[in-house]
């Protein structure tokens, strides 16, 4: 599991997920992910196109990061999650606190906004 | 590697060996050097040995000496014993064995008596002896016995020492091997304490086990049958379910997921299912799977539960009007197989994880069930499986794996399960896997 920064500047944080969003993947990215995140306090975009799985660990991690989020206002944007994770992501429900989009450019306006 | 002059293979000690060699014969020159680094060695040995018996002598211990030349022993017990060892002496023989029989030794200094050898085979005997082997042998040998030296160390003697001893010789070995000795028991006593609380904790962990599976409810044949299959990744899973009727005419369904597993997922998998088991809700009606569900989340939140919260599928059915109306937080689609060929249906209700958010709401869906269906309701790690080429197995790979149970005879669970495991091909299952199907008369 690797987390790949793209942007990190005053308004918002775009960051990239690669490999499995399994127990043991979460482990490994779980702080790094809840610091770019949750604690940066501003926008965050999360490119889930690497990422091939989601588990239920993997949800919980996206769940905190979008409630903190939430709390200050801010949004969690996850990016071109791959169809497998996107069936996780809408059985979950976690639509109704997280944007999930399919188009960069979009996914960057509304960060910005 | 590439055998230059300069790579350390040995070849530029070999070519500047060649003018001794001419000039001296090579065996010459082998054994004086052999001499000189003996003597070296020696020098250095004896140096560190200075060094070591400055420092403070804070080892000691009781020691048994055993020897037939009372004088001797007498002469190196005294020596032993102004040092601060607590020494004893005994003659050779069985009262040796009587005397070590008698415990509390932390070392034998055993005198070797040649030529019949019977130190050796008493040496044998306390190796073999489960609460003497243990204690560390010291051998005495005569200045000539190399042959039993050889044969007390093969009888598993730690060291030996040969008369006449030299004495700060003799207290450095002593000292050495009891070093040895007490941190051998010190890693005994770690281990023996590791060992019982190992089994403090699995004979715990198998009753939180037995627990959770005393909640699971026993298979049904009537009026429908209905079995199930439970098979924790770990000791304690995270999964949960059960089925009751609440009423002559409600039969309430439902199986939980807590994320993750092990037993901080159990301990919140057991509380949620002994809610929904008794219907202990206030003012809340079991029937609707809507009220249960946002009654569970508002019961639940993850904040309050170690961050974790948990998917649940929620069903009830009415045999008087054939419909089940179930709900879902985050759980995946149960699957509906129908007699006659239609595809299997996905009983999939929206609704976030059970604890996630505040407030969320759980529509519920209505779907009719004809005479001759087959239910299946699961936890995601009945197909959530790495496969061996490091694909995940999918839920649309799974419903058709459903499909294959002969229609002719009832369900075999069993058959399922040998098909999912073998998919692994031979490893363990990742995450805890429930699965539990009903067939509709």
């Amino acid at each position: 599991m690797e987390i790949n920064v793209i942007t990190s500047d005053a308004t918002y944080s775009h960051i990239a997920l690669v490999g499995k969003l399994d127990i043991a993947g979460v482990g490994q990215i779980e702080n790094k992910f809840l610091g770019y995140t949750a604690a940066g306090k501003k926008n965050s975009i999360v490119d889930l196109s690497g990422v091939t799985f989601l588990g239920s660990m993997g949800l919980r991690i996206l769940l905190s990061a979008a409630k903190s989020l939430k709390q200050e206002k801010k949004k969690l944007i996850l990016l071109n999650p791959q169809p497998l994770v996107n069936e996780v992501l809408e059985a979950s429900g976690i639509g109704d606190v997280v944007a999930i989009e399919h188009d960069t450019a979009s996914a960057v306006a509304q960060a910005q906004a | 590697m590439d055998a230059t002059p300069e790579s350390p293979t040995g070849q530029p000690a070999r070519r500047s060996r060649r003018p001794l060699d001419q000039l001296f014969g090579s065996d010459e020159v082998a054994a004086t050097k052999k001499r000189i680094r003996s003597a070296l060695g020696r020098q250095l040995f004896e140096y560190v040995l200075e060094q070591s018996t400055d420092r403070p002598k804070t080892v000691t211990g009781r020691l048994l000496i055993v020897d037939h030349d009372r004088l001797n022993t007498d002469i190196l017990a005294r020596n032993l014993q102004r040092d601060g060892f607590a020494v004893e002496t005994e003659e050779a023989g069985p009262a040796a064995l009587a005397h070590l029989g008698r415990g509390g030794f932390d070392m034998i200094l055993w005198a070797v008596d040649l030529p019949t050898l019977k130190g050796i085979d008493m040496l044998s005997k306390i190796k073999r002896d489960p609460a003497l082997r243990h204690l560390p042998v010291v051998l005495l040998a005569g200045p000539q016995d190399t042959d039993s030296v050889v044969a007390g160390i093969e009888a598993g003697a730690e060291d030996y020492l040969r008369k006449p001893f030299n004495p700060a010789l003799l207290k450095a070995r002593i000292r050495a091997c009891m070093e040895r000795k007490f941190l051998r028991d010190q890693e005994q006593r770690l281990l023996a304490t590791i060992k019982t609380q190992q089994q403090r904790l699995d004979e715990e962990l198998k009753e939180a086990a037995d627990y959770l599976k005393s909640l699971l409810p026993a298979p049904l044949s009537e009026p429908f049958a209905v079995q199930w299959c439970f098979v924790p990744s770990s000791e304690l899973g995270g999964d949960s379910f059960g089925y009751h009727w609440i009423d002559d005419d409600h039969f309430a369904l439902y199986l939980l997921d807590v994320c993750g597993h092990g037993v901080g997922a159990a301990l919140l998998s057991v509380a949620a299912l002994n809610v929904l088991r008794s219907g202990a809700m206030q003012g809340l009606d079991p029937r609707s799977p809507q009220a249960v569900l946002s009654a569970m989340n508002q019961a639940f939140p993850m904040e309050q539960q170690n961050n974790r919260y948990f998917t649940l599928w929620y069903g009830v059915y009415q045999p008087s009007t054939r419909k089940l109306t179930y709900g879902s937080g985050g759980h995946p689609a149960a699957i509906l197989h129908q007699p006659g060929g239609p595809a299997p249906k996905k009983l999939l209700a929206r609704g976030m994880m059970i604890g996630g958010m505040p407030g969320s709401r759980y529509p519920e869906q209505v779907c009719e069930i004809p005479p001759g269906s087959r239910l299946f309701l699961f936890s995601d790690g009945a197909y959530e499986l790495t496969l061996e080429d490091g694909r995940s197995f999918t839920l649309d790979e799974f419903v058709p794996l459903l499909g294959t149970l002969p229609t002719d005879a009832p369900v075999d669970l069993d058959v399922l399960l040998t098909q999912i495991r073998a998919l692994r091909h031979g490893l363990p299952l990742e995450d805890d896997l429930s699965l539990i199907s009903i067939e509709f008369k």
